[in-house]
């Protein structure tokens, strides 16, 4: 029982768990009886460490540096005699980097804890002696009976007995499971429908046999035992930990699973450490440097074992019993070769910086609570939140960045439905200009201007603007019949709720998807405002229908509703006006429509079909709506087939679609609508600037392939020059094989089926690149097949496949394929992925990615609590990629570089020369450098997004990069060894005294703190205040110091060696000839370098700083921030239809179902029984219960 | 994992509210990263004009110094090959090591060129590694400096004790291998004097070497490494010990041993007697006796005066060659046809 198996694992199968052995059985309400079977708690920690681990895991995480492992081997080696340096420069500064780097760790931590905390404190109604009895979450334990009121969210996942709907009901949104909106069903079982109130309920004992703990969201199997009857249980009455209740009084159910076990949870990846590529890479990197200086040591040690030789005789080597000899004893010559091994990797081990990392992570941590944190142009006004850099670690991965995964719903798009425009009888109304129109009329440079009329009426879900159609002004137009039954059309057809008092600004219109809301609010705010439903009547009070100015209420009896499903796409109703004329209204996707129009009349057929174009390529969800008048017989005669068709037993939903077709015939064409499934704003701008910067984005979503396409379209991300491939479920092969049942057979064949496809797609990928140019590539694949296509003998392919398109969309996949997805480029393509999102359903897919973005500021906070950056919105990613990441990237390695300076000669240096040199008289500049070094501005960097490539292909920290740049090192320290020792045997002033080996040695260091602090600011692209302050700092300090340190004198031990050196080097003209030439003499062959290399072979950023040498820094930027800041990008009305366009053959179509046909029940093939008229029915029927008992 | 606070629908765009604390972060300079700053870009002119600069300050720079360095007289003579006497030619480590061998040589100098006072008298070890760890250390510069800290021999090692386990002072092997040759100059059967005062630098005669503390124990031992110390004068005086102690950077090395305060002129014959006491002939190092006047840059010093030409002189030259290559192969300013997209759009791979 019990096992949890870190659900990483199964991730890495890439397959939903196998089941554990056997079942678990929960007694209801009986904590006793449960106590045996020791079911886990309700409560979660996501903390990465507890009180006891946090020492010895968090050090080992620490020693995973390389660089920490290699700096405690030689704070060891240095407290060892054979050390020449004292220990403590060793171990001190090794000290603060792990003490630092454990209270990062620990304050993130704790912040874990807190909100673990909060949420394992959260209250929920037990069962208790006949009463509910608030307790936390954690407390709730398996067989639990518990309450849950309406909007609260479920505490563990549950068997759902009772709701205070008549007939055990319950709507649930599971926007934290998938990221869909729109509500779903659940049914309790019959025999528990009567456990509602806490005396009923505590008689409930019931036995619960059901399967194990598994990370599937979708499948439940198990029997409920009650009062000897064995009923099997389904999904259909499991309510999962993490979906809120809506719509329903309360509900009681019995806890099944509890907190780790609970599936949200076990689809909850463990927090991964990340950490960049570019650190790992710098891993090398120092190991690099190590093996190098490996082999100095290796080299030194021979050397000095092969010099001992008592010839020396002033070295006394001779002598016998004396302790330090065995380093030296010309007798035991590996010995010394050994010893001296050791006792030269402690000499030369600031070769590799102690204070590279406290550095580094200074550096990165600035980089994230300074500029990221605070950083004006991600601050979203309207939901008041800034960016939040949630780890330092992963800054300068953002620079390379090459996939982003992106969830649809509350990422890219608001998840806000708006009426945005509708063709009626060949005419277009609506001035709206959608954001994709705004970016294509930006590429090809027209500007838009801002033009509100004074009477655009705004709300939520309408965003319609067109003098000609409000305030009964349409009854003016050339056609005002058929708007007249446009806007009945609107009204009528749906099975929208209303909900709140019957007045147009109160009401709220509760839909199963807000495209119905939408429509519903367009009929209203063209005066037909839909306020009341009755199971048989719906009433509309219409304004200016008949006369201007007269507003009358007028109750439509429904008659039939012919529902709408994925096969039909289309939805009718037939209606009987008060004076008894009978009209089949009917609203669906475009083809499905036009089959069944009456002949005739083919110019507005030819005119909406235009107009269905232009706003499907303008990224609009069109919907076609018709009508047709019923002469009472036909009707008569088709309603009893209708009934006939909805009592039979079998194959209901089969014939009932088959009756529809017989009445939904002969349609006349009214018009069509244009939703904007509402974009977060400037997403189709920042996507293309992100597909310039070399950027590949691909879209994951739960959504339906319809809009999941749809919504590629909106956002840019596929237009149609692209050849597009499509692999679907949804077609009459698979559907025909799964109407068979065979589940073996099913996926046998689906196999096969993605195997073809997949293989068919790369083969015309191949001969596209064969033979140029090819066009830009799109693959659209949904979550069924892509369960197939991710296994691991398709996996090459769809890897191929997907790599050589320029943007992909998966829909219809499950938490988990997303972080499949996500690490099937990471760890296939090796490439850098970015992952996005904002619910629960995404934590898994920012988890997995190397970079994990949420979106903050919504109500969800689970992706932002898996995330290593937070931001208000999507197209924020712009700034944190293009401007934060590029400039993080480009600092740490500038950084980097600018560290390996010291790689001279410093075997004479004094202890404290050396191991301050990496710390304080070089490190501050550096510092600077890392935080301040722009290449371009901000504003240039989202100007020429294409300058991002350059952290794509990792140009600044190529191999070849990092080999010149140890060349030029290793030619400067030759530069200072032998031009500060070449005049070792003259005088050196002009009273003929001679300069020791201290003296020598301070003067070559004086020439490199100068020479590396030089060769910054050479390389630095701007310079700042701070960078003069730090650099002369830095100068300034040596000086000071060492005129301090050789100054001072204690009782204290102390080695002489510089005592006086600085003063005496002071009095010598040599000595300032030598600072003189020195420096520049080394930084020579660097600046040879940079000139040459910038002018034959120049970076693109530098070509970029020179196009706008002359320009003004920054203000770019500053405007832009004041266009974001204002409000709301309006729409205007413009030249928008005189731009050219694509002919499109995407006409848009991407209606939600309202059948409440969830994602469960058509991920497992099984069809809900409950229907949305039922629904509806029912609902409405309960809304007046209540309306009564009031 | 979840957060499950109870919050209404997705209608979650509040608008901001003003009762509560915005987070807008605060504007500042520092933080949108937007510090005025100079930008440097390395044009063309940039290029030629700093290495023409550099040209023009070092080439001067360089022949003032190459100057100076030639008007330093300088003699070499190398005399531990002549000094040894050619019947111990074989066994020269026996030779030095004896007590009792006469060890004095004579050697005639002709002055070729006109040397002014004060004329510096250095000798020139060679393969002698004063710079070796063991030896570096191997000294206690508190023991040097105080007389209470006598005993304080710990780095000494094995030179710190006597067999008595009385202290030596000064301990280490450096002191312990305190050159001993001596040199003595006349001219026309004159002595020259040899002035060996104020041979060290002031700061370790000052501060390092204590006027109260006198050599103890010195050299008592068995093996003898060099010179001997007279006990009866403070360490702040033995400024031959001194000299020797400031240990030298390379294995090459000159040390300075007096100086002669009268000129010397051309064709002056000086008679040089050396007292050949040193033992390098173990470890097959050379000894040679230098004379050299000296200017305000020092002794004679050539590399620095070429160095700094062979710098001004690369940089002329890459002054020209940078203005042949921006004629030959230019490329205009700024030019967007160079960016990396530009050249092959096809790059989006």
């Amino acid at each position: 029982m019990n096992q949890h198996i870190p659900s990483s694992r199964n991730f890495r199968l890439g397959r939903v768990k196998p089941q554990a052995p056997g079942n678990r059985t929960i007694f209801c309400n009986d904590r006793q009886a449960n106590h045996v079977a020791r079911f886990k708690g309700n409560s979660i920690s996501t903390t990465k460490y507890n009180f006891f681990t946090f020492l010895p895991k968090g050090l080992f995480e620490q020693f995973r540096r390389v660089a920490n492992l290699y700096f405690l081997t030689i704070s060891i080696l240095s407290t060892t005699p054979i050390s020449p340096v004292s220990p403590i420069t060793n171990v001190l500064p090794l000290s603060m980097v792990l003490l630092l780097s454990l209270i990062k760790e620990a304050f993130e931590d704790w912040k874990r804890f807190q909100n673990d905390m909060a949420i394992n404190n959260n209250r929920v109604h037990v069962l208790q002696d006949k009463e509910w009895v608030s307790i936390p979450w954690k407390k709730l334990q398996v067989g639990d009976i518990v309450k849950v009121k309406q909007d609260g969210f479920i505490p563990a996942d549950l068997l759902f007995l009772a709701s205070t709907n008549v007939d055990g009901v319950c709507y649930i949104e599971t926007a934290n499971l998938d990221g869909e909106t729109n509500l779903k069903i659940r049914k309790a079982l019959e025999k528990t429908w009567d456990y509602v109130t806490p005396e009923k309920a505590s008689e409930f004992k019931g036995e619960i046999q059901c399967e194990q703990p598994n990370n599937s969201l979708y499948t439940f199997t198990g029997n409920l035992i009650i009062q000897d009857q064995t009923i099997p249980l389904s999904p259909n009455q499991l309510l999962l930990r993490g979906c809120s209740l809506r719509n329903t009084g309360h509900i009681v159910g019995v806890v099944i699973f509890t907190g780790h076990e609970t599936k949200v949870m076990m689809n909850a990846m463990n927090v991964p450490s990340k950490r960049s590529t570019l650190e790992r890479k710098l891993d090398k990197l120092i190991l690099t440097l190590f093996a190098t200086l490996f082999t100095m040591c290796f080299i030194g040690a021979v050397g000095s074992s092969i010099f001992v030789n008592t010839k020396y005789f002033y070295l006394h080597l001779d002598s016998t019993e004396e302790d330090g000899l065995a380093q030296f004893n010309p007798g035991n010559r590996i010995g010394v070769f050994l010893l001296t091994m050791f006792t030269l990797i402690t000499l030369y081990s600031t070769i590799i910086p102690i204070s590279l990392y406290v550095s580094i992570e200074m550096i990165k941590f600035i980089q994230s609570t300074k500029f990221i944190n605070n950083d004006l142009h991600m601050y979203h006004h309207e939901t008041n939140t800034p960016a939040l850099a949630r780890t330092s670690n992963l800054n300068e991965e953002l620079g390379q960045v090459e996939y982003i995964f992106s969830d649809k719903t509350g990422t890219l798009t608001r998840n806000l439905m708006e009426f945005f425009k509708c063709s009626i009888r060949g005419e277009v109304y609506g001035n709206g200009v959608t954001e994709i129109e705004k970016g294509i009329a930006e590429r090809r440079g027209i500007k838009l201007e801002e033009n509100i009329s004074p009477n655009a009426v705004r709300e939520r879900g309408f965003n319609f603007d067109d003098a000609r159609l409000m305030g009964g002004a349409w009854r003016n137009e050339p056609n005002p019949d058929s708007c007249k039954e446009f806007f009945r059309c609107l009204a009528i057809c749906h099975t929208v709720l209303p909900e709140g008092d019957e007045f147009p600004e109160k009401i709220r219109y509760q839909a199963a998807s807000p495209d119905e809301a939408a429509l519903v609010i367009a009929a209203k705010n063209f005066g037909f405002f839909f306020y009341r439903r009755t199971p048989t009547m719906i009433y509309v009070r219409e304004s200016h229908a008949e006369k201007m100015d007269i507003i009358q209420d007028v109750s439509y009896e429904i008659l039939n509703v012919l529902e709408f499903n994925s096969t039909r796409k289309r939805q009718s109703v037939v209606c009987r006006y008060p004076n008894g004329r009978l009209v089949l209204y009917c609203k669906g996707a475009d083809n499905v429509i036009y089959e069944r129009l009456v002949d005739g009349s083919n110019d507005i057929k030819t005119v909406t079909r235009e107009h269905l174009e232009q706003f499907g390529s303008a990224g609009l969800r069109t919907l076609c709506l018709a009508y047709k008048e019923l002469h009472p017989d036909v009707y008569e005669n088709w309603n009893k087939k209708f009934l006939h068709a909805k009592s039979s037993l079998s194959d209901r939903e089969k014939k009932l679609d088959e009756v529809a077709e017989l009445i939904e015939n002969d349609l006349i064409l009214i018009g069509s609508t244009a939703i904007e499934d509402k974009l977060q704003d400037g997403v189709p701008a920042c996507i293309d600037t992100l597909q310039r910067a070399g950027i590949k984005i691909w879209v994951l979503t739960g959504d339906k392939i319809e809009t999941a396409i749809n919504i590629a379209y909106a956002c840019n991300l596929i237009n149609n020059e692209m050849k597009q491939f499509i692999i679907s479920s949804e077609t009459d092969a698979i559907r025909e094989v799964e109407e068979r049942g065979d589940q073996v057979e099913i996926a046998r064949f689906i196999r096969e089926e993605v195997k073809k496809e997949l293989t068919k797609c790369l083969e015309e990928v191949r001969s596209y690149f064969s033979s140029p140019p090819a066009p830009n590539l799109a693959l659209v694949i949904d979550g069924k097949c892509l369960m197939y296509a991710l296994d691991p003998s398709l996996r090459v392919i769809l890897l191929n496949l997907s790599l050589n398109c320029h943007s992909v969309v998966c829909c219809r996949v499950s938490p988990l394929q997303k972080a499949q997805v996500t690490a099937l480029v990471k760890n296939g393509a090796r490439k850098i992925t970015l992952g996005i999102g904002d619910g629960a359903n995404d934590v898994s897919m920012i988890q997995a990615a190397h970079v994990g973005v949420g979106i903050s500021g919504m109500e969800g906070m689970q992706a932002v609590m898996a995330s290593d950056f937070a931001i208000a919105q999507f197209r924020y990613l712009v700034d944190l990629l293009l401007v934060h990441g590029r400039w993080s990237y480009l600092r740490i390695c500038q950084f980097w570089f600018n560290f390996q300076t010291g790689f001279s000669g410093q075997r004479f240096y004094d202890d404290w020369f050396q191991s301050l040199y990496n710390v304080i008289f070089t490190a501050l500049p550096v510092i600077m450098v890392g935080l301040y070094d722009k290449d371009v501005s901000a504003s240039l960097s989202m100007k020429y997004p294409e300058l991002y490539m350059e952290g794509i292909r990792n140009s600044f920290f190529k191999w070849r990069v990092v080999a010149i740049r140890a060349f030029l090192s290793v030619y400067q320290s030759l530069v200072f060894f032998y031009f500060v020792s070449s005049s070792n045997l003259s005088a050196k002033n002009s009273e003929g005294k001679i300069f020791g080996l201290w003296d020598v040695s301070t003067m070559a260091f004086t020439c490199v703190v100068i020479t590396v602090n030089f060769r910054l600011l050479m390389n630095s692209n701007s310079i700042t205040r701070w960078h003069y302050i730090s650099v002369g700092g830095s100068i300034l300090g040596w000086f000071i110091f060492v005129f301090i340190y050789s100054w001072i004198r204690t009782r204290y031990d102390r080695q002489e060696n510089v005592y006086f050196v600085i003063y005496v080097l002071m009095s010598t003209p040599y000595f300032y000839i030598m600072l003189i030439l020195v420096p520049i003499a080394a930084l020579f062959c660097d600046f040879v370098y940079l000139g040459v290399q910038r002018w034959f072979f120049p970076y693109d950023y530098q070509i970029i700083q020179e196009l706008h040498r002359h320009e003004n820094d920054d203000s770019g930027r500053a405007q832009r921030l004041e266009i974001w800041n204002q409000s709301q990008p309006e729409e205007t009305t413009l030249e928008i239809s005189e731009l050219p366009r694509a002919i499109s053959k995407n006409t848009g179509f991407a209606f939600d179902s309202p059948g409440y046909e969830s994602f469960f029940a058509t991920q497992l093939g099984v069809h809900t029984s409950q229907n949305a008229w039922d629904v509806a029915k029912r609902a409405s029927v309960r809304s007046q219960d209540i309306e009564q008992k009031e | 994992m979840m957060d499950m606070s109870p919050v209404g629908g997705k209608e979650g765009q509040s608008p901001p509210n003003s009762k509560k604390t915005s987070k807008k972060p605060k504007y500042s300079r520092f933080s949108q990263q937007e510090l005025p700053a100079w930008k440097p870009i390395l044009t063309p002119g940039w290029v030629i004009s700093t290495f023409t600069v550099i040209g023009i300050i070092f080439i001067p720079v360089g022949l003032a110094s190459l100057f100076s360095s030639e008007k330093v007289e300088e003699a070499v003579f190398r005399y531990d090959d002549t000094c040894l006497p050619s019947s111990d030619a074989d066994n020269a480590v026996a030779y030095i090591k004896s007590a009792t061998t006469n060890k004095t040589c004579t050697h005639k100098w002709t002055v070729e060129h006109k040397m002014q006072a004060p004329i510096f008298i250095y000798y020139q070890l060679d393969n002698y590694y004063q710079n070796h760890r063991r030896y570096v250390k191997s000294r206690s510069d508190k023991q040097l400096w105080n007389k209470a800290s006598e005993s304080d021999t710990s780095n000494c090692s094995p030179e710190d004790k006597t067999k008595g386990n009385a202290p030596i002072v000064p301990c280490g092997l450096i002191a312990w291998s305190l050159f001993n040759d001596t040199y003595k100059f006349s001219m026309n059967n004159k002595d020259l004097t040899v002035n060996k005062k104020n041979i060290a630098w002031s700061s370790d005669r000052g501060s390092k070497f204590g006027p109260n503390v006198y050599p103890k124990n010195f050299q008592s031992g068995e093996l003898i490494g060099g010179g001997k110390l007279d006990e009866s004068i403070p360490l702040s005086e033995q400024e031959d010990l001194i000299v020797w102690m400031r240990t030298a950077a390379l294995p090459t090395f000159r040390k300075l041993y007096g100086k002669i305060e009268t000129d010397l002129e051309a064709n002056n014959e000086i008679e040089i007697v050396i007292q050949n006491n040193y033992n390098t002939y173990e470890f097959g190092g050379k000894k040679n006796l230098v004379l050299s006047t000296t200017t305000w840059i020092g002794g004679k010093n050539p590399f620095l005066g070429m160095a700094y030409l062979v710098v001004g002189g690369l940089s002329l030259f890459c002054a020209i060659g940078f203005i042949l290559l921006y004629v030959i192969k230019p490329r205009p300013l700024g030019d967007p046809s160079y960016l990396s997209w530009n050249r092959n759009p096809g790059i989006l791979k």
